[in-house]
C-alpha cells in the first residue's frame, strides 16, 4: 500500500489528534536538537536537516545576523554551496518580517522550489529567518506554518544562548589571558611600568618595586611625574617605539635619583593602545663594576708605570758611557732595579691571584698553623719597610692553633699589615692581636691611621675597589689586596671584617676556625 | 529512454535476465547482454548471498565483455519471473546510456557516500535526468548517514535508490572488486524523467508512543517504560515466553515506524533485543521522536508492491522500459509455501504488458528518496523506473 494512505479506517478526529501528537513530538525533537547544538554552525546544520525530515522537504535553511550586520547563512541543507551563497536573504526577510509566509509557484530561492514557508525572528540583537522549501508541488499548510514558527522561536532562543555563551567564553578567555599576562609580568625580572594616555601609572610590577623601592600601592593611579621622583628629568631622553618597530625598541640608559641614591636604569618604551609600556633593568651594579674596572686599569697602569720608570731610569743610567758612576752608585741602582722588579712581580702576582682566587683551581691547604708565629714573621717584615714613626706590635696571649693554609694566611696578614702601614703616613701604633673566641681565633690588626669612610667600608673588599681611588693621600695600590684577603679567608673557612673611623684608624678582624673545629668539620 | 533521437533509438537500451544456481552470475550477465542485443556499457548484478563474492565479481566482469559491472548480493534475486533463492539477476544498459560507477571504502559512511556519489555525478553531469543507486552494507554504519552524505552532493533534484546487501556474503561489486564495507554508487542518466517509487505495507496499530530514552539505534524506553515491555504489550504477547526465533518473526511482521506530519509512516526494522529492555533498530531514532508499532500483512505487502510500481511509473513521461527493484527481505517472511511469489507477481503485474527489463534484489534495508531529504528505509520496496525512448 502507499505510505501516504493508511488502509485502516480512522475518524477525522483521531487523525487530527494523531497529527497533533506527531507535531508535538517533532517539535520536541527539534527543541532537543536545538538545545544540543554547541555552535551556530552545528545548530544550523542540525536544524536544517531535521526540518527537511519533519516537513518532508528537500531544502531548509537558517539565516541570521547580529546587530546591524548582514544576514548570513547559519546552516542549510539540500542546497549547493553556490545556491547557498545566492539565497535572497533580504527578500526573504521582507516577505516574512511581519508574519510567517507561505509561497507557492514563486521560486523565490531561485533553485526550482515549488513551495516555500519561512518565518523570521528577532532575539536580542540577533534577527534571522528559518525557511523550508519543497521541489515538488506540495504546498505547506497552516499547521506546518505554525510548527515552523514555533521552531523559529526555539532557534532564536538557541542563537541568543550561543551568542551569550560565546560572549561568556570570550570574557573568560580574556580574563584568563589578563591573569596570565599579570602572572608573567609579575614574575619577570625586568621592571614594567604602564603609563596611560593621561600620564597615570596603571601598572607597576614587583620587579619594578624591587629595583626602585617604590611600592605598587603608592604609585598606581597617580601621575607618573609625581609618583616617580626624577621621572620628569629622564622622560624626554627615553625612546618610545610604536607599531612594527616595537619589537626592536631601543634601550636608553639613564640615571634616576631615588631617595638619595642614583639608580642607572636601561629603559625601553613601547607605545600601545592603552598608553606606553616601559620595561627597565637595573644597571647600577654593572655600571659601578664598569667604573671600578676603569679605575683599576688607571690605577694598575699608574702602579706599573712607577716601578717601571724607576727600573728603566736606573738601567739607562747604567748604560750611559758618558757618565762615570761609582761602584756605590752602581750598587744603589742595581738595588733599585731589584726592589722595583720585585714590586712589579708582586703586583702581577696579585693580579693573577685575584683572577683565580675564587676558583677551585686555587688549592688551599688545611694544616695546623700557629698564628702567632706567622704574625711575628709578618710584623718583622713590616717593620723593615715601615718608617720610624710607626711601631708594630704583636699583642698575644698563648693562643691555640688554627686550621688554615700557612702561606695564604701569611699573605692575608701581610696585606693587612702593609695596608696599616700605608694608611698611617703620620705614624702611630699598629697592633696585631690574637684573641681566642669560642671555636675561632680572631686576628685583629689595628692602626691609628687615616681610617675609612663609612660608605667605603662595605666596598673595600670588592675587586678593584680603592677607598682613595684618586690617591689624594698619596697611597698607592691596585685595589686587589683586600679582595684577595677576603677570598682567601673565606676559602679557609673564616671571615674578615672592618671597623673604622675616618681620622682615627681602622680595625680589621680575621677569624679562623681553631684546629679541632676545622679539621673535624672537614 | 535515456539518450533521445539517436540513430538506433528503436533498439533496446536495456536487457535483463536471471539465472539459477551457484554459478549463475556469469550466465545471467551474458543473457542480459544478449537480451540487450548491442554493446553494453554497464551491467548491474544481483546475485544471492550464498556465492563466493570474488568468484562472482570475476565471472561477471568476464561475462560483461568490457562493460562496467556493479551490484550487490541479496537474500534473494528478483526477475520478471519472480524470486530466485539461489542464482542471479542482471540488467544490462547500452553503452549509449550515461552511466558511472564509483566505490569508496574508508570507514566513514557519510564521507564514503559523499565521495562516491560526487564522483559518479561528475561523470554524468550532462544527463538532464539522473538517479543514483547506492549499494551499502547494513553492518558498516548508520544507513541514514550514508543517505545524508549522498544527499549532500546530489541535492533534492536527483533521486536516490538502493539498499543494503543481504545474504551470507553481504558483498557489493564494483567491476572486479567485491567489497565488504564502504559504498558503491551508480549513476544512471537519461533525457527523460526517471521514476522512483517507494512503498511499504506497514499499518500503525493503536496510538503512537514517545521515545523517552534512546542511544543511537538502541531504543531504550517508550513512554517512560522499557521499550520491549511496551512493544510486547501492544502486540498482546506480554507475559509470553519469546525466544530469539519468535522475536525475529515478530520484528519482521511488526516493525516500528516514525510517523510523518502528513500521516505517512517510515518503518524502522527491529534488528534485535538489547540490554535493559531496549529494542535495537536498524537506524538511530532520536529521543522525543514519536514511534508507532505496525502490522504488515500479505495483503498490505502485495498492495504496497503495486503501489511502488505505480508511484514510479507515474513519474515517467513514457512507458516504462526498465526497472530496478530493491525489496526488503523482511517483507518476504510472509511469502512462503502457498503465498510464495505473490508479492513479486503483483509487482511485475503492476508494470503492465509488456513487462520492462527488470532486475532486483532482496535487501536488508532500503534506500529510497524521491521527496524530502531522508531516504533510509526499512520494510519497504523501492522501484526505479526508466522510460522507453521517444
Amino acid at each position: 500500500m502507499s505510505s501516504s494512505s493508511p488502509s485502516a479506517p480512522r475518524t477525522e478526529a483521531r487523525d487530527e489528534l494523531r497529527r497533533r501528537f506527531v507535531e508535538a513530538a517533532r517539535r520536541a525533537q527539534i527543541v532537543t536538537i536545538v538545545n544540543r547544538a554547541q555552535t551556530e554552525e552545528e545548530l544550523g546544520e542540525l536544524v536544517s536537516t531535521e526540518l527537511c525530515d519533519t516537513f518532508v522537504a528537500e531544502i531548509a535553511f537558517v539565516l541570521a545576523c547580529r546587530g546591524g550586520g548582514r544576514l548570513g547563512v547559519v546552516g542549510a541543507y539540500g542546497l549547493r554551496p553556490t545556491e547557498v551563497a545566492q539565497l535572497p536573504a533580504h527578500d526573504l526577510l521582507d516577505v516574512s518580517i511581519a508574519s510567517p509566509q507561505r509561497l507557492e509557484g514563486t521560486d523565490l530561492l531561485g533553485v526550482g522550489a515549488r513551495a516555500l514557508v519561512c518565518a523570521s525572528f528577532a532575539a536580542g540583537p540577533a534577527r534571522g529567518i528559518v525557511g523550508v522549501a519543497r521541489l515538488h508541488e506540495s504546498g505547506f499548510d497552516e499547521a506546518e506554518t505554525a510548527l515552523l514558527e514555533a521552531v523559529t522561536v526555539s532557534v532564536a532562543h538557541a542563537l541568543e544562548r550561543l551568542r551569550l555563551a560565546d560572549e561568556r567564553d570570550r570574557l573568560y578567555r580574556e580574563a584568563e589571558e589578563r591573569a596570565q599576562a599579570a602572572r608573567v609580568i609579575g614574575s619577570i625580572a625586568d621592571g614594567v611600568l604602564l603609563i596611560d594616555g593621561a600620564g597615570i601609572v596603571q601598572l607597576w610590577n614587583p620587579a619594578a618595586e624591587a629595583i626602585t623601592g617604590l611600592a605598587q600601592d603608592v604609585l598606581l593611579g597617580r601621575p607618573v611625574e609625581e609618583a616617580i621622583p626624577g621621572w620628569s628629568a629622564i622622560a624626554d631622553a627615553l625612546v618610545v617605539a610604536r607599531g612594527p618597530d616595537a619589537a626592536r625598541a631601543r634601550a636608553t640608559t639613564v640615571p634616576l635619583e631615588m631617595d638619595g641614591r642614583e639608580l642607572w636604569l636601561s629603559i625601553r618604551g613601547v607605545g600601545i593602545a592603552e598608553g606606553t609600556v616601559y620595561a627597565f633593568q637595573d644597571l647600577t651594579e654593572e655600571r659601578r663594576l664598569e667604573e671600578l674596572k676603569t679605575d683599576f686599569i688607571a690605577t694598575v697602569s699608574h702602579e706599573l708605570r712607577t716601578p717601571l720608570a724607576a727600573v728603566h731610569g736606573a738601567a739607562k743610567t747604567l748604560q750611559r758611557e758618558d757618565v762615570v758612576v761609582g761602584a756605590d752608585v752602581v750598587g744603589q741602582l742595581l738595588t733599585l732595579i731589584a726592589e722595583q722588579s720585585a714590586r712589579l712581580s708582586a703586583m702581577v702576582d696579585d693580579i693573577l691571584l685575584a683572577s683565580r682566587v675564587d676558583s677551585p683551581e686555587l688549592k688551599i691547604a688545611t694544616e695546623q698553623v700557629d698564628v702567632a708565629e706567622v704574625a711575628l714573621d709578618v710584623i718583622a717584615a713590616g717593620r723593615a719597610h715601615a718608617h720610624e714613626r710607626l711601631t708594630i706590635e704583636l699583642v698575644a696571649s698563648p693562643s691555640p692553633p688554627v686550621a688554615a693554609d700557612r702561606d695564604k694566611l701569611r699573605q692575608v696578614l701581610t696585606n693587612l699589615v702593609a695596608n696599616a702601614i700605608k694608611y698611617s703616613p703620620a705614624g702611630g701604633r699598629i697592633e696585631v692581636e690574637l684573641e681566642a673566641r669560642d671555636r675561632h681565633l680572631a686576628v685583629v690588626v689595628r692602626d691609628e691611621g687615616l681610617g675609612i669612610a663609612a660608605g667605603d667600608q662595605r666596598l673595600i673588599f670588592e675587586k678593584f675597589y680603592r677607598a682613595d681611588a684618586n690617591m689624594t693621600h698619596g697611597v698607592s695600590g691596585t685595589g686587589l689586596g683586600l679582595y684577595i684577603s677576603r677570598e682567601l679567608v673565606r676559602r679557609m673557612g673564616g671571615s674578615i671584617s672592618v671597623d673604622s673611623q675616618l681620622g682615627e684608624g681602622s680595625i680589621f678582624v680575621v677569624t679562623l676556625p681553631l684546629t679541632n673545629t676545622r679539621i673535624a668539620a672537614t | 529512454m535515456f539518450p533521445k533521437a539517436t540513430p538506433d533509438s528503436s533498439e533496446r537500451l536495456t536487457g535483463a535476465a536471471t539465472a539459477v544456481g551457484r554459478d549463475a552470475c556469469g550466465e545471467a550477465v551474458e543473457r542480459a547482454i544478449a537480451s540487450l542485443g548491442r554493446e553494453a556499457g554497464l551491467v548491474l548484478i544481483f546475485p544471492t548471498g550464498d556465492m563466493d563474492p570474488r568468484t562472482v565479481a570475476a565471472e561477471a566482469t568476464e561475462a560483461a565483455a568490457g562493460a562496467r559491472v556493479a551490484g550487490m548480493t541479496g537474500t534473494g534475486a528478483i526477475g520478471v519471473e519472480g524470486l530466485i533463492e539461489t542464482g542471479c539477476a542482471a540488467i544490462a544498459f547500452a553503452s549509449s546510456v550515461p552511466t558511472a560507477v564509483g566505490a569508496v571504502e574508508s570507514g566513514d559512511p557519510r564521507g564514503d557516500a559523499r565521495d562516491a556519489v560526487g564522483a559518479v555525478l561528475a561523470e554524468t553531469e550532462t544527463a538532464p535526468y539522473r538517479v543514483v543507486l547506492l549499494f551499502v552494507d547494513s553492518e558498516s554504519g548508520d544507513q541514514a548517514e550514508i543517505v545524508a552524505g549522498a544527499y549532500g552532493v546530489a541535492g533534492g533534484r536527483i533521486p536516490l535508490a538502493g539498499g543494503a546487501a543481504g545474504g551470507g556474503a553481504r558483498a557489493r561489486f564494483a567491476d572486479r572488486r567485491a567489497l565488504s564495507g564502504g559504498v558503491v554508487a551508480v549513476a544512471l542518466g537519461s533525457t527523460a524523467p526517471i521514476g522512483v517509487g517507494i512503498a511499504h505495507g506497514c499499518i500503525p496499530r493503536g496510538a503512537p508512543s514517545i521515545v523517552t530514552q534512546s542511544h543511537g539505534p538502541n531504543l531504550v524506553q517508550l513512554d517512560g517504560r522499557p521499550a520491549q515491555d511496551v512493544y510486547f504489550e501492544r502486540l498482546g504477547v506480554d507475559g509470553e515466553e519469546i525466544d530469539a526465533e519468535a522475536f525475529e518473526v515478530l520484528a519482521m511482521l511488526h516493525p516500528l515506524a516514525e510517523p510523518e506530519l502528513g500521516g505517512a509512516v517510515r518503518p524502522r526494522y527491529i534488528r534485535a533485543r538489547g540490554l535493559d529492555g531496549a529494542l535495537v533498530c536498524a537506524t538511530s531514532i532520536a529521543r522525543n521522536a514519536a514511534v508507532e508499532i505496525c502490522d504488515q500483512t500479505p495483503e498490505t505487502i502485495i498492495e504496497s508492491a503495486g503501489a511502488a510500481v505505480e508511484d514510479a511509473v507515474r513519474q515517467l513521461e513514457a512507458p516504462c522500459a526498465a526497472a530496478v527493484v530493491f525489496d526488503c527481505a523482511a517483507r518476504s517472511a510472509w511469502f512462503r509455501g502457498a503465498l510464495a511469489g505473490r508479492e513479486l507477481e503483483a509487482l511485475v503485474a503492476a508494470f503492465g504488458s509488456p513487462s520492462p527489463s527488470l532486475a532486483g534484489v532482496c535487501t536488508r534495508g532500503e534506500i529510497g528518496r524521491a521527496r524530502g531529504a531522508k531516504g533510509d528505509r526499512n520494510h519497504s520496496v523501492v522501484v526505479v523506473a526508466l522510460s522507453a525512448p521517444d
